[in-house]
């Protein structure tokens, strides 16, 4: 009973951190106060698997930020 | 572009790299089996892509031949995995937007050549103007024929005592 208990805070605990992480992933490559290379290193480290986080359609992510990066580098990056 | 003002080049240069880095993580996100088809077609249906390739033409005009070649090569590595037979995805502009984004293309080119003529520059661009070019009519050839396969037919044009040989294209 104590076994799966523990086991049970282990996982929300766990799940918890890689929420964050991947919270903090996607926030770095989206914020606006990073600078462009900063958010593409970090987008690169995501696609590539460099950043151990999980997060679900990661690559859809990067490819949404790349094409709007790409379509604005012109203008503004 | 938004140069720095007290020193121009260094925000020139780093802004190439970044654009070269973009199109260079363009390919490798492309590349990615774990990519599916529905998440590559639902991006460009978000995002208009002939309009990023006509702003990245139109941006080439203001770099140096040798930042302009980086940036092209990327562009047209991306464009290969875009417009190849298995790819998930079409580009299908509107008719106005491939004529303009040909008129660019060709533009971005032909100054790119012009600058390393200039410069006595002659090394390996050639090869790399042309598959850009290719690549480009192909978009523009699509939205005419569609995917139909195209192939050349010689007609028979008989103009009172002489025989020519045309070329068409169906």
């Amino acid at each position: 009973m104590t076994v799966t208990m523990d086991m049970e805070i282990d996982f929300k605990v766990e799940s918890h951190q890689q929420r964050q992480s991947a919270e903090a992933v996607t926030r770095s490559i989206r914020s606006k106060s990073n600078s462009i290379e900063t958010q593409l290193r970090n987008a690169r480290d995501l696609a590539t698997g460099a950043t151990q986080v999980y997060l679900p359609k990661k690559l859809e992510f990067v490819l949404d930020w790349l094409l709007e990066r790409l379509r604005k580098n012109s203008k503004d990056g | 572009m938004g140069n720095h003002p007290r020193c121009p080049y260094l925000n020139f240069r780093k802004s190439v790299q970044v654009h070269t880095g973009l199109w260079e993580l363009f390919s490798i996100v492309w590349r990615q089996a774990e990519l599916d088809s529905l998440s590559r077609t639902s991006a460009f249906r978000k995002h208009n892509f002939t309009a990023i390739l006509q702003d990245a033409f139109e941006d080439m005009s203001s770099r140096p031949p040798v930042e302009v070649e980086g940036i092209l090569k990327n562009v047209n590595i991306a464009l290969d995995l875009v417009l190849d037979e298995n790819s998930a995805v079409k580009i299908r502009p509107h008719i106005d937007q491939a004529t303009q984004l040909l008129g660019i293309c060709l533009t971005a080119v032909n100054e790119f050549m012009s600058k390393r003529t200039l410069a006595n520059d002659f090394t390996s661009s050639l090869e790399l103007d042309d598959k850009l070019t290719t690549n480009i009519a192909r978009i523009y050839r699509s939205i005419l024929y569609g995917d139909r396969p195209t192939k050349k037919v010689c007609l028979h044009i008989r103009e009172g005592s002489s025989t020519r040989l045309q070329g068409y294209s169906l």
